[in-house]
C-alpha cells in the first residue's frame, strides 16, 4: 500500500510543480541568451537587475513549492479530503512517509535544478569541473562522510516532518487553525534553535576543557561534536515529531 | 405497472396485494415465470428482503410455486385462481360498501344505483 | 450469532458534552438499516466511529469482530455527506485509485453506471455540478463488494429522477452477505426500502426495530412515527 500511496501523491503534486520548476529552467535559458548580448554586458545595471531577478525567482520558486507541499498535506489530511485518505485501508504512518518522501524528493530535485541552473548561468565549463573534481578527489574522513551523509538525510526528513506536525496540531484547534499552525511552526523552530546553540555549547565543552596541542584535530574534533550534537537533536526531533503527528492522526482526529 | 405503496401498512402485505392482482387481471397468465426477486425489488422500489417476504407467503398460500433452480411459476391450479379472484372481489365489495355506509346509504339504495348506472 | 457490527456500552465525549452515550448496537448481515435521528443526535459521531475516523472514549465498537483500523477499511464502503475527493481528479483516475487502494472495487460495475448515467470518464470533477458530482461519489462507494456500506444522506440534495436511480442502485447492489446503513433525514423517500430503522436521540438509541413491526403494530409510517417521538 506505501507504495501505491507514493504512486498516487507523486501523482498529485508532479505537474504543478514540474511547471513552476520549468520557470526557473525558462529562466536559465532567457538568462543565458541575455548574458551573451554584448549590450546587456556592458550595462551594469541590466546585469544587476537581472541577477536580482534570478534570485527572487529562484527564491520564490523554493518557497513555493515547500509552501505547496505543506498545503497539500492539510488539503488531503484534514479538510474534505480527509474523509477519503483516513477511510483508505492504510495505516496512518503510511500517509506521512509516502506524502515526507515526495516533499524529500522534489526538495532533492530543487536543489538539482537550481545548482544546474546557476553552474550553467555563472560558472563557465572549466571551472566547474574543477570544482567537481576537487569534491570527488578530496581526502575525506570516513567518520566525516558518514556524518554528513547522515545529517543531509536527517535534516531533509525535519523538513516536512516539522511542517507536518505544525499543520497537525494547529488543526486541533477550532478556529484560526493555520494561524496556529504558523505559530507552532515559529515556536518549535525558536525552540530548536535555543536547544541547538545548548547543543553545540555543551558538546564543545570536553574538547574546549581538553588538550589544545594541535589546532586542525581539536577543531576537527569540535566540528564534529558541533555536527554530532545537532545531528542528534534533528534525529530527535524527527522521531518526535513522526511519532505525535502519527498520535494526532490516530486518536485526536476530528474531520469536519 | 406503478407501485403506489401506502406508508403506513407493512410493505410486503401491499406487494402480495398488488402482485395477486397482476395474476388474476391476467398480467401473468398461469404458468408465468415470475420475475426474480431482485428485478421486481428494483421496479417496485423496495427492500429485497420484503420483497422475498410477499413472494414466499404467496407461495404458502398457493399462488405461486417454486422449482428449486428455474425459479418462481405463477399457479395453473384454476380452482385456486377462481378462489383467489373471489376472494378479491369480496376485499373490493367490502371496502367499498363500508365506505358507501358511512355515506349513509343503505344496501338498498346502493343496488339500485348501480343497476341504474350505465355500461361503460 | 456473530454480528456484523456490535457495539458494546460506546460512548464519546467532548470537552463535556456526550455526543454519545452507552450505545449497544447489534448489526446483521443482509439488511438495509436506516440511521434516522434528528442533528445533533449523535448519527455522524456514530458513523466516524465505525469508519475509524475517531475513537470512542470508552466502550467498543467491532465491524466483523475487529476494531475499527485497516482491516475494517477493507470491508466497509462509506460514502460521507461531502465530496471528500480531489476535485482536479478526472473520472477515470479516480477509477484507477479506488481499483489501486480497494481489493473488492469492480471496475465494470462503476463503468456500467457511469455510462449509464451518461457521465464521461474522461470529465474532471471540478466541471460537475453537485448533483453529478454525488452520484459519481455514490457509483465508486456502491461498486465495491463491501461487507458494510455506509451512506451518510445519500439523497439529499439530489433532484427525484436522481433519488429514484440511487435507491434503485442500492437495492440492486443488495446481497444476503452485506449491510448497508442509511443516515438520513428524508425518511419517507425511503422507508420503502428499509428492513429496520435505529432511532437515535441525544446521543442514544431510542429503539431499533423492524420497520414491519412498527407499520403493522402502529399502523404509521416510518416518518410519522419520526414526527411523533421527535416532537417533544
Amino acid at each position: 500500500m506505501l507504495g501505491k500511496l507514493i504512486k498516487h501523491e507523486w501523482k498529485a503534486v508532479a505537474k504543478t510543480l514540474f511547471f513552476i520548476h520549468l520557470a526557473i529552467v525558462a529562466m536559465t535559458l532567457v538568462g543565458k541568451i541575455l548574458v551573451s548580448i554584448k549590450a546587456v554586458q556592458k550595462s551594469e545595471i541590466l546585469t544587476v537587475s537581472m541577477v536580482m531577478v534570478y534570485v527572487l525567482s529562484v527564491i520564490a520558486v523554493g518557497i513555493g513549492t515547500h509552501i505547496y507541499l505543506a498545503m497539500r498535506f492539510y488539503k488531503n489530511m484534514y479538510t474534505d479530503e480527509g474523509y477519503l485518505s483516513f477511510t483508505l485501508p492504510v495505516k496512518s504512518w503510511e500517509h506521512i512517509v509516502s506524502k515526507g518522501l515526495i516533499a524529500i524528493a522534489w526538495m532533492v530535485i530543487d536543489g538539482v535544478v537550481i545548482f544546474a541552473s546557476i553552474m550553467l548561468l555563472a560558472i563557465p565549463k572549466q571551472e566547474y569541473m574543477e570544482f567537481v573534481n576537487s569534491i570527488t578527489h578530496a581526502n575525506w574522513e570516513w567518520l566525516y562522510i558518514v556524518e554528513v551523509m547522515a545529517a543531509v538525510v536527517v535534516g531533509l526528513c525535519a523538513v516536512p516532518l516539522t511542517y507536518y506536525v505544525s499543520i497537525s496540531i494547529g488543526q486541533l484547534f477550532k478556529n484560526h487553525k493555520m494561524l496556529f499552525s504558523v505559530i507552532v511552526y515559529v515556536v518549535i523552530k525558536n525552540v530548536q534553535q535555543v536547544l541547538g546553540v545548548v547543543v553545540t555549547v555543551i558538546s564543545m565543552l570536553p574538547s574546549a576543557m581538553g588538550n589544545m596541542d594541535d589546532s586542525t584535530s581539536a577543531s576537527m574534533t569540535v566540528v564534529n561534536s558541533m555536527m554530532g550534537g545537532s545531528l542528534l537533536l534533528q534525529l530527535v526531533s524527527c522521531v518526535g515529531f513522526f511519532l505525535a503527528i502519527k498520535f494526532i492522526m490516530d486518536k485526536k482526529l476530528n474531520l469536519n | 405497472m406503478a407501485w403506489n405503496l401506502d406508508a403506513d401498512r407493512p410493505i410486503y402485505l401491499q406487494l402480495m396485494e398488488k402482485i395477486r392482482t397482476d395474476i388474476i387481471s391476467g398480467v401473468y397468465q398461469p404458468g408465468d415465470k415470475v420475475p426474480t426477486v431482485r428485478e421486481l425489488a428494483a421496479e417496485a422500489s423496495v427492500n429485497p428482503n420484503t420483497m422475498q417476504k410477499a413472494l414466499t407467503e404467496l407461495e404458502r398460500i398457493g399462488l405461486l410455486y417454486s422449482q428449486r433452480t428455474s425459479g418462481r411459476f405463477v399457479t395453473e391450479d384454476e380452482e385456486m385462481m377462481k378462489d383467489t379472484r373471489e376472494s378479491i372481489a369480496m376485499e373490493q365489495i367490502q371496502s367499498f360498501l363500508k365506505g358507501m355506509k358511512q355515506l349513509g346509504f343503505e344496501k338498498e339504495e346502493i343496488l339500485d344505483m348501480i343497476r341504474d348506472m350505465k355500461e361503460d | 450469532m456473530e454480528y456484523l457490527l456490535e457495539s458494546n456500552h460506546l460512548c464519546k465525549k467532548f470537552g463535556s458534552l456526550m455526543a454519545l452515550q452507552d450505545i449497544n448496537l447489534r448489526i446483521t448481515r443482509g439488511k438495509i438499516i436506516g440511521l434516522l435521528g434528528p442533528n445533533g443526535s449523535g448519527k455522524s459521531t456514530l458513523i466516524k466511529i465505525i469508519n475509524g475516523l475517531m475513537t470512542p472514549s470508552s466502550g467498543e465498537l467491532t465491524v466483523n469482530g475487529r476494531t475499527p483500523g485497516v482491516e475494517t477499511k477493507k470491508i466497509v464502503s462509506y460514502l460521507p455527506e461531502r465530496t471528500y475527493l480531489n476535485e482536479w481528479m478526472k473520472v477515470y483516475e479516480l477509477l484507477d485509485y479506488f481499483e489501486d487502494f480497494y481489493e473488492d472495487f469492480r471496475r465494470e460495475r462503476a463503468e456500467q453506471m457511469l455510462s449509464n448515467l451518461r457521465i464521461s470518464i474522461d470529465d474532471k470533477l471540478k466541471n460537475m455540478s453537485k448533483g453529478t458530482k454525488e452520484k459519481v461519489q455514490l457509483i465508486l462507494v456502491m461498486s465495491r463488494d463491501a461487507d458494510l456500506y455506509v451512506l451518510d444522506e445519500p439523497i439529499g440534495g439530489v433532484d427525484p429522477a436522481a433519488r429514484d436511480y440511487i435507491l434503485k442502485t442500492i437495492i440492486g447492489n443488495y446481497n444476503e452477505n452485506a449491510t448497508v446503513l442509511l443516515s438520513t433525514h428524508l425518511i419517507s423517500d425511503i422507508e420503502n426500502i428499509l428492513d429496520e430503522v435505529i432511532f437515535l436521540q441525544y446521543g442514544q438509541i431510542r429503539f431499533h426495530r423492524s420497520v414491519d413491526e412498527i407499520r403493522s403494530q402502529e399502523g404509521k409510517s416510518i416518518d410519522q412515527l419520526f414526527r411523533e417521538v421527535y416532537r417533544c
